[in-house]
């Protein structure tokens, strides 16, 4: 059996233990499982492919140097989103300290495209999740968009999982009508999209 | 106002989920492309130029045997906090060594972590407190050196397996890879000390063991080198005073 056989066979956590005892190979497995996952991450919440890469190599750069951080309380995967959103939010936060949706500009977005034109989608998706504030949008992006379980992103968020499934829904609320779906009957929120930023 | 696109539930979530159809719009979108070439070699380039650079650290912090050279005096010069897991190389004091002044040593060592571990060079470094397996009249061995690694050992290999352990360049002590629960108290020194005793290899001068795999389980293998002559052992993680654990039997290296 080769030595690449020998890491495809450890678990994320062997793997980081064995980097932490200076296997030299390790992390480059590690990195090579979870680089695509990454930086899908760091493109949805930067929504700019260039900060992403930045954000995405800081964020792997600094997993290597602080594996021995990792104490086993959640999965190696859950540990390295939450680096990633935390480099992804940093550079966000440098340039765009506030993120919030002007005043009557709510409802323009969903009449501008042929519902069936996936890319228009996907930018009125991206235009919408942009208005709202970090807490709710970064709530949605590994929730909704991820499929992340909430308990995965509230450790990733350092949040309660009360606060993430308050800021999904809260979120879905704020979206629904600028992307012409039908708001949620039941429950209306109030002010959805007032929610201060997140904590860091 | 228009629908964008029809919402489609995701599976497995419950109606009560969403209202709204937003959730189901999220996660209908399509996955962004794998991380473009250019920066899967871009970020592969600086993780090589930090595992150089953390090579570099730890052949600093490469082994020299406590018997070989003068000892200094016992003070503490490493605060290493979690000293506790002492992962590659703790030079234990040992009885002998409390008892024989010139026969003490140098312990270079160091914290493989980039940033602001401490380093430094000679002095001895006590057992930390979490070794609290090491009775008082245990004979500790001169040097331990303690590394994980993936290294497959197997029953037909295993001598020359174990030779090239002896020649492997240890890195620094990392408190999370003795922490780990999947590693256990063996990968501490205290712990290991309590293994040699149950395994007749208390007596050992200098030990180097690898939490590795042995026949495709979880396992330690030790080589203990007793008045010049080192001896291989393949051991569980289980390994303690009461229970060896033993795999492989002790065979002595060429």
């Amino acid at each position: 059996m080769s030595r690449l056989d020998d890491l495809l066979e450890l678990s994320d956590r062997e793997l980081l233990s064995a980097h932490c005892a200076g296997d030299a190979d390790a992390f480059g497995e590690i990195f090579r499982r979870h680089r695509d996952r990454m930086w899908a991450v760091a493109l949805r919440t930067t929504r700019d492919p260039e900060m992403a890469a930045d954000a995405v190599q800081e964020a792997f750069i600094a997993a290597f140097r602080r594996a021995d951080s990792f104490r086993g309380d959640a999965a190696v995967t859950t540990w390295l989103h939450r680096i990633v959103v935390n480099s992804c939010l940093d550079r966000l936060r440098r340039i765009k300290p506030v993120v919030g949706l002007p005043d009557g500009d709510h409802g323009d977005l969903a009449d501008r495209h042929d519902h069936h034109h996936s890319v228009d989608v996907r930018l009125d998706v991206q235009r919408a999740l942009e208005q709202l504030p970090e807490g709710q949008r970064m709530a949605l992006v590994l929730v909704d968009m991820h499929g992340l379980s909430v308990t995965e992103a509230a450790s990733i968020l350092d949040v309660a999982e009360g606060t993430v499934k308050s800021r999904c829904a809260r979120g879905r609320a704020a979206m629904a009508p600028l992307l012409g779906l039908p708001a949620p009957a039941a429950r209306p929120m109030s002010h959805p999209l007032k929610e201060p930023m997140a904590p860091s | 106002m228009s629908t964008l696109i029809a919402p489609r539930k995701p599976a497995g979530s419950s109606p009560d989920d969403d209202q709204t159809g937003v959730r189901a719009l999220l996660s209908g979108l399509p996955e962004p492309d794998p991380m473009p070439a250019y920066l899967v070699e871009r970020i592969s380039a600086s993780l090589a130029a930090e595992q150089a650079q953390r090579a570099v650290l730890a052949s600093d912090a490469s082994v020299t045997p406590l018997l070989a050279t003068r000892r200094r005096p016992r003070r503490v010069l490493f605060s290493l906090a979690g000293a506790a897991a002492a992962v590659v190389l703790i030079g234990v004091l040992g009885t002998n060594l409390v008892r024989d002044n010139s026969a003490g040593g140098v312990t270079s060592a160091a914290s493989s972590r980039l940033d602001s571990a401490p380093r430094e060079a000679g002095g001895l470094v006590p057992p930390s407190s979490s070794d609290k397996s090491v009775s008082g009249d245990t004979l500790a061995p001169a040097s331990i050196r303690i590394r994980v690694s993936t290294v497959r050992y197997t029953q037909d290999a295993f001598v020359a397996q174990a030779r090239k352990l002896r020649d492997i360049a240890f890195a620094s002590p990392q408190p999370m890879a003795t922490n780990s629960s999947d590693v256990g108290l063996i990968g501490t020194t205290g712990g290991l000390i309590s293994c040699l005793n149950a395994i007749g290899a208390g007596g050992a001068q200098l030990v180097e063991a690898d939490l590795a795999f042995y026949e495709g389980q979880p396992a330690v293998v030790i080589v203990a080198t007793t008045n010049g002559v080192p001896t291989a052992y393949a051991v569980g993680r289980g390994c303690s005073q009461n229970d060896a654990s033993l795999l492989h039997q002790g065979v002595a290296l060429p």
